[in-house]
């Protein structure tokens, strides 16, 4: 009996598992980036790092209000972010239907920084929660692969229920090649088994909204997620050419302190005739939102909106968790290490999968599909990423619509990662796809370092380790495995 | 952070004292067994004692780091271990074959 259930089981896991593993590396991939979004951000705007933190003053504050209140008057939905100790710059954004993009100021004068155009780590973010898909059908998909990643957790429980314990830390190189798989998918997924299924329960409930047909057009909580009627500067509803002078903002900003706390304050947000200033998602664990409206117009106090009961508390622990806004660095590696390993984790069950068929299925259209499908995400995916990097400083920075530019390069080079697999993948040498693009990867990443070195102002190279030289580093570390990998892949 | 490097060190000793109760390891080692009291001392009081430390953190993040370090901890033993058994592997062994005197 409980052999049948392990046999059904078994069966579930691996077609579950595979389907939903197809979508879940990405997910997995894009979300561990995404912990770092504002420092690749950071990366992927070279002339920051010519300034130095300093403190948010007054007149910056009031200055980039009446330039927040121009941008409304033509008709963008502009919101400004304040400093926060991993982005210590004044931002006035608006969401561009996948990103928050704007214009970069100094803290202590309020005046412009010329920076490059980027979409930056969010598009990263974007394509964990909705594929780069939208909101709607996108996030439909990433929620359906979220409960498929419970399944297929639940399943993989029940099917090693017996050796959990004995087998806990079994890794056999040594052995048949897919007994080494089978073991490092069992040991990543029982290892990282609490991270996997708090990250896919929480990632599940958060949009739960979007399973029911009474979805509703709020976006976890984020400012200006509604889409723009037109997203490059299209009027913003309830905006007119004659929008009333704006109070100083300032002043504002200090009574919100008082009432959320000093240095809590991360967002200022506009909406009909009000400033809301809106707490920072760093400021406490749980996603809140609390906020505090003022008149636009004279800058008195309308109202405290606080998280209203438990109901929503739990929501906010649930954000919090899967987020981590609130984190420190260490806690946020450690987010990354696990989120990285589970996505190494899936990209072993799609390959055990490739393995388990390919003696029967091998010449088979469908094997040879899910060979090219499983390349394009395990290989093909990372090297995206990579072009996304190197594309940001290899255009010009006035480049105009630069950002979009960036983000098409990386769509075209997980194409191309594509279609190489599928050559390969009908080939006779379907081994020679993965292999060609570890090395790519491989040399992409290792040159890295010295092209962000020859792309960047170096003044201060030596003062200190900076968000440059850890993103260099990183992907320094993974183009060494992929070398490694690559090798192996020769020798065998 | 020096709170997680701890908490990880002692997962890791843990996690590798459990791999050493376990008959299967013993064999793919190709080690004797082992005394077992410090084996399930070890086994007990470390995971506790990283529990103790993580709790100087606030609630939360003690309990992320707890889990989180366990997982990290794991690769480490795991790697170890691997690294015992391919050595184990190597050694050469005692066989009943006669062997030529010169």
């Amino acid at each position: 009996m409980r052999d049948t259930l392990r046999i059904r089981m078994g069966w579930l896991h691996e077609w579950v598992g595979f389907i939903g593993g197809l979508i879940l590396v990405v997910v997995f991939t894009g979300g561990s980036l995404a912990l770092f979004d504002t420092e690749l951000t950071h990366w992927m705007q070279p002339e920051l790092s010519r300034y130095q933190p300093s403190p948010l003053s007054d007149d910056a504050l009031n200055r980039i209000g009446r330039l927040a209140q121009d941008l409304r008057s033509q008709g963008q939905n502009a919101f400004i972010t304040l400093p926060t100790p991993r982005d210590p710059m004044l931002r006035v954004q608006y969401f561009n239907g996948h990103a928050f993009i704007g214009t970069v100021y100094n803290p202590a004068d309020g005046f412009p920084i010329l920076t490059r155009e980027t979409g930056g780590g969010q598009l990263f973010f974007d394509l964990h929660h909705s594929l780069y898909y939208g909101p709607f059908w996108g996030n439909m998909l990433t929620e359906i692969a979220a409960i498929g990643l419970l399944v297929a957790v639940v399943s993989g429980i029940i099917i090693h229920f017996r050796s959990i314990l004995t087998d806990l830390l079994l890794f056999r190189p040594f052995a048949s090649k897919t007994r080494a798989w089978m073991d490092a998918h069992i040991l990543a997924g029982l290892l990282f088994l609490p991270f996997m299924a708090m990250m896919a329960y929480t990632g599940a409930v958060i949009h739960a909204p979007r399973l029911f047909p009474m979805f509703g057009m709020g976006h976890h909580g984020r400012p200006g997620h509604e889409r723009p009627a037109h997203p490059q500067g299209g009027r913003a509803p309830g905006n007119g050419q004659n929008a009333p002078a704006l109070a100083p903002l300032a002043p504002m900003l200090h009574k919100a302190e008082a009432v959320l706390g000093a240095d809590t304050v991360g967002l200022i947000l506009f909406e009909r005739g009000t400033v809301s200033m809106t707490k920072a998602d760093s400021a406490s664990f749980a996603l809140s939102r609390d906020h505090v409206t003022f008149s636009e117009k004279d800058g008195s106090q309308i109202a405290v909106v606080q998280i209203p009961d438990n109901l929503h508390r739990i929501g906010g622990v649930l954000r919090g968790l899967h987020f981590i806004r609130w984190a420190s660095l260490p806690m946020r590696w450690l987010y990354f290490i696990s989120g990285l390993v589970g996505s190494i984790m899936m990209s072993g069950g799609l390959i055990l999968f490739l393995m388990k068929h390919r003696p029967k299925k091998a010449r088979s259209f469908l094997f040879r599909l899910a060979e090219t499908l499983t390349i394009a995400v395990t290989t093909g995916l990372p090297l995206a990423c990579l072009s996304y990097l190197w594309a940001n400083r290899l255009f010009w920075s006035d480049l105009p619509a630069r950002g979009a530019l960036e983000i098409r390069t990386f769509f075209i080079v997980w194409a191309l990662a594509l279609i190489h697999a599928a050559l390969r993948s009908f080939s006779a040498k379907p081994r020679r796809g993965w292999n060609e693009q570890c090395a790519v990867f491989a040399a992409f990443a290792l040159t890295l370092f010295p092209l962000d070195l020859l792309t960047r102002s170096a003044n201060g190279f030596l003062n200190g380790f900076d968000v440059y030289k850890s993103v260099d580093l990183t992907v320094f570390c993974f183009g060494l495995a992929a070398l490694f990998i690559h090798r192996r892949l020769v020798a065998l | 952070m020096i709170i997680i490097i701890i908490a990880t060190s002692f997962w890791a000793v843990a996690l590798f004292a459990h791999a050493m109760l376990q008959p299967k390891f013993l064999r793919v080692q190709g080690i004797a067994p082992v005394p077992r009291l410090p084996l399930h001392l070890c086994r007990i009081v470390l995971p506790v004692l990283a529990a103790f430390l993580c709790c100087q953190l606030d609630l939360i993040s003690g309990v992320l780091v707890w889990f989180g370090s366990a997982s990290i901890a794991g690769l480490f033993a795991s790697a170890f271990l691997t690294i015992m058994s391919v050595r184990a592997m190597k050694r050469p062994t005692l066989t009943n074959q006669p062997t030529k005197i010169a």
